[in-house]
C-alpha cells in the first residue's frame, strides 16, 4: 500500500501543527492562563496516521483525551480546541462547561468521552451497529489507553462487537502508564493485540512512532470493517514522554533518563528522518511549516483568549437532548 | 494423577446423591412445594463434583446454582439443602433466600453467591488475595458460566488475578445456553479457554462430562495455584439438561441436542468405567442407590417438618452483628 506524496505532507503538516499547539497549551498551563492540560505528545504519529486512514468525510470517531492530534486531523481547528483549554462559549465540545480534552464535534461526528476511561468503547459499538442497521456505509474507530483495557467495558465491548461483527476499530494507544501504573502491573502479557484472539477478531501491533505503520494498520482495519469483515483490534505501541496531566509530576514514578530515551523515538523525529531520506521535504519547506502552525496556533491563543465564557445562567443547561 | 479406589467409589456416590436430590427438587417443585424459581444441577455433576474433590480442607470455594455436587462434597447435608429449597428456617440461609441462593457456609469454605452470577468472580479473587497477603498456602476455586464470560466483572478478575499471580482457580461451565442466548450469539470463538492468552495465563478445555479429567485438571490448576505460579482459566464444556430453571421449558434448545448430550450422561459414563475396572459390583451399586434414596428421603421429611421463618425474622441477619 503506497501513501500519496500529498498525504504524507499534510500528515506531517498536521503532527507538526498538534505538536506546536500542544506545547502552547503547557506554557498557557504553567502561566497560569488555563486551569489543566492533558498532553498528547509522543502519541501523534498514532493519531495522525489513523485519522488519514479513515473516510474522515462521514466515519465517526470516539477519541479519548490524548486524540488532540486525532481530532486535528479529522477537522477541528486549533481555535476550537483553543476554545475548550479557555472553556469558553465557542467550545464545540460543551460550551465551556467540560473539562478541557473531552472532545466532542457534533458535524464532525466526533462523540465525546466520559471521564471514567473505557466507557467511550460500548457507546462505540453501539454506534457501529446503528450505523450498519441503518444501512449507512461508516465506519467507527475508537481510541483508549492500555489502561483502560483492563475494564470491563472494554471486554463487553470487544466481545459484544466480534459477536455482531459490528464495523469498528478498536485502537490501543498503548503508551505504557496509565498514570503512574506501568504496563507490566496492568496486565501479564507483552501485547495487548493478544487479547483479540480471545474475541474471535484480528488483533495486530504496530509501532507506534511510526506513522506509516499506523496508517497501513488502521486502514486495512478500516477496509475490513466496510466489508463486512468485523472488528479489528489494533495496538499501536508508543511511550507517553509527558506527566499524565499538568497536575501529575512523573518524576515521582520513573526516571529521567527512561523518558528522555524514548524522546530520542518519538514520531516527529521519525517521520520527519522518513521524510528527508525520501526527498519529500526540505530544510526549506519544513521552516514554512513550522512558521505556518507557529502563525495558526498564535492566532487560536488570541481567538480563544478573547472569546467570551459562557453565560452563568446556562451553566446548568444542555443536560438532555433539546435543551 | 490416579486417586484411591476409595475416593472413586465417594465421587461416584456424590454424583448420585447430586442427581438425586436434584431429581427430589425438581419433583417437590412440580408438586407446588417450593416457592420462587428453582435451578437445577442435571448435567454438571462431574464438574461440581470433580472441582470440588481437588481442593484441600483449608481452600475456598465459590459455586453457583448448577454446582450442587460442589456443596454436597464440602460438606453441606442434603438436610440443608431441602430445606434451603422449601424456605425453612433449619436452612443456611434460614428461610430467606430461596434454593442455592444464600447457601454459603464460611465453615465449609463455601462462599455464597449473589444473584448477578460473574460478581462471584470479584468475591473469589479477593478471597485469593487475602491468603496471598496471609502468607497462607490456600486456593480459591470460583465458578462461572458461559454467559458470565460475557461481564465485565470476569475479565477485571481474570486480569487482576493474572498480573497478581494470585492463587485462584476459574472454572468456566460452559452449558451451551445462557437462559436462552446460545454459545454462538455470546462469543465468536470455539473455546472460552482461549482468552487465557489475552491475560497471560494456562487455559485448558476438559470434558465437564468426565469426572476424572475434571479432577485432574482442577487438581493440577490447584498445586500451580498453590506453589505460587498463578491462575488458571478451566472451560469444561457441558450441556445444561433441563431449563435455565424449572419454569421454562427451553423450547429453544434443539431435542437432538439434548439427546446427544444424554448419550453422554456423565454419571452412567464413569458408572460404566468404574464397573469395567471391577471397583463397582451389582450389589455395591444397589447398596449406594439405597444409601442416596435413604438420604434424600430423610432429608425431604426433615424439610418438610422444619418451621418457615417468623415474618419478624426477614430483617434479620442483614448486618454481621445479627
Amino acid at each position: 500500500m503506497d501513501v500519496p506524496v500529498e498525504t504524507l505532507h499534510e500528515m506531517f503538516y498536521q503532527i507538526v501543527l498538534a505538536r506546536t499547539l500542544d506545547e502552547r497549551m503547557w506554557v498557557l498551563q504553567r502561566q497560569g492562563q488555563v486551569a489543566f492540560h492533558i498532553s498528547g505528545m509522543g502519541q501523534e504519529g498514532i493519531q495522525v496516521g489513523a485519522a488519514f486512514a479513515m473516510d474522515r468525510e462521514r466515519d465517526f470517531l470516539f477519541p479519548y483525551y490524548r486524540d488532540h492530534a486525532f481530532v486535528l486531523a479529522w477537522g477541528m481547528t486549533p481555535r476550537e480546541l483553543m476554545l475548550g483549554l479557555f472553556a469558553r462559549k465557542g467550545d464545540p465540545a460543551s460550551g465551556g462547561r467540560q473539562m478541557p480534552a473531552h472532545y466532542g464535534h457534533r458535524r464532525l461526528r466526533i462523540v465525546s468521552q466520559s471521564s471514567p476511561v473505557a466507557t467511550q468503547i460500548p457507546q462505540a459499538v453501539g454506534i457501529a451497529l446503528a450505523n450498519e442497521l441503518r444501512g449507512e456505509d461508516v465506519v467507527t474507530i475508537v481510541c483508549f489507553g492500555e489502561g483502560a483495557t483492563s475494564k470491563g467495558d472494554f471486554h463487553e465491548g470487544l466481545n459484544f462487537a466480534a459477536v455482531h461483527k459490528a464495523p469498528v476499530i478498536f485502537l490501543c494507544q498503548n503508551n505504557q502508564y496509565a498514570i503512574s501504573m506501568p504496563q507490566s502491573k496492568q496486565m501479564a502479557i507483552e501485547n495487548v493485540s493478544d487479547k483479540a484472539v480471545g474475541y474471535g477478531m484480528p488483533g495486530v501491533t504496530v509501532d507506534g512512532n511510526d506513522v506509516v505503520a499506523v496508517y497501513k494498520a488502521v486502514r486495512e482495519a478500516a477496509e475490513r470493517a466496510r466489508s463486512g469483515g468485523g472488528p479489528t483490534l489494533v495496538e499501536a505501541k508508543t511511550y507517553r514522554i509527558v506527566p499524565h496531566s499538568s497536575d501529575d509530576d512523573d518524576r515521582l514514578y520513573r526516571s529521567r533518563e527512561e523518558v528522555e530515551r524514548w524522546k530520542k523515538k518519538g514520531p516527529i523525529i521519525r517521520f520527519r528522518k522518513f521524510l528527508y531520506e525520501n526527498n519529500l521535504l526540505d530544510e526549506e519547506s519544513e521552516a514554512r511549516l513550522q512558521a505556518q502552525a507557529i502563525a495558526e496556533v498564535d492566532e487560536a491563543t488570541e481567538f480563544a483568549r478573547q472569546a467570551p465564557f459562557p453565560d452563568l445562567k446556562n451553566a446548568i443547561r444542555p443536560v438532555y437532548y433539546g435543551d | 494423577m490416579t486417586l484411591p479406589n476409595e475416593d472413586l467409589l465417594q465421587i461416584y456416590e456424590y454424583m448420585l446423591l447430586t442427581r438425586a436430590v436434584d431429581d427430589r427438587i425438581d419433583l417437590l417443585f412440580k408438586q407446588g412445594k417450593i416457592e420462587g424459581v428453582s435451578f437445577s444441577s442435571l448435567g454438571h455433576e462431574a464438574i461440581a463434583v470433580g472441582a470440588a474433590w481437588a481442593l484441600g480442607p483449608d481452600d475456598v470455594v465459590a459455586p453457583l446454582h448448577r454446582d450442587l455436587g460442589a456443596y454436597l462434597v464440602r460438606g453441606i447435608t442434603p438436610r440443608q439443602v431441602l430445606a434451603q429449597f422449601l424456605g425453612r428456617r433449619t436452612a443456611l440461609s434460614r428461610g430467606r433466600d430461596g434454593n442455592t441462593h444464600g447457601m454459603g457456609d464460611l465453615n465449609l469454605g463455601i462462599l455464597g453467591y449473589v444473584s448477578p452470577l460473574p460478581d462471584q468472580l470479584p468475591l473469589t479473587l479477593g478471597a485469593a488475595m487475602a491468603f496471598w497477603v496471609r502468607q497462607e498456602p490456600r486456593v480459591a476455586l470460583a465458578f462461572f458460566g458461559d454467559g458470565s464470560s460475557s461481564e465485565g466483572a470476569a475479565h477485571e478478575t481474570l486480569n487482576l488475578a493474572s498480573v497478581l499471580k494470585a492463587p485462584a482457580v476459574f472454572i468456566c461451565e460452559n452449558n451451551q445456553f445462557a437462559y436462552s442466548t446460545p454459545t454462538k450469539k455470546q462469543f465468536a470463538i470455539e473455546n472460552l479457554a482461549d482468552r487465557a492468552a489475552g491475560y497471560g495465563i494456562p487455559g485448558v478445555v476438559v470434558d465437564g462430562n468426565d469426572v476424572l479429567a475434571v479432577y485432574d485438571v482442577v487438581h493440577k490448576a490447584v498445586e500451580r495455584a498453590r506453589r505460587g505460579e498463578g491462575p488458571t482459566l478451566i472451560e469444561a464444556k457441558t450441556m445444561r439438561m433441563r431449563g435455565h430453571a424449572a419454569h421454562d421449558d427451553a423450547f429453544y434448545v434443539p431435542q437432538e441436542l439434548l439427546a446427544a448430550w444424554r448419550e453422554k450422561d456423565p454419571i452412567r459414563r464413569f458408572e460404566a468405567a468404574l464397573r469395567q475396572q471391577g471397583l463397582l459390583s451389582d450389589e455395591l451399586a444397589e447398596e449406594i442407590a439405597s444409601r442416596v434414596a435413604a438420604a434424600v428421603d430423610d432429608a425431604t421429611t426433615f424439610a418438610e417438618k422444619s418451621p418457615f421463618p417468623e415474618g419478624r425474622e426477614a430483617l434479620e441477619g442483614v448486618f454481621c452483628d445479627v
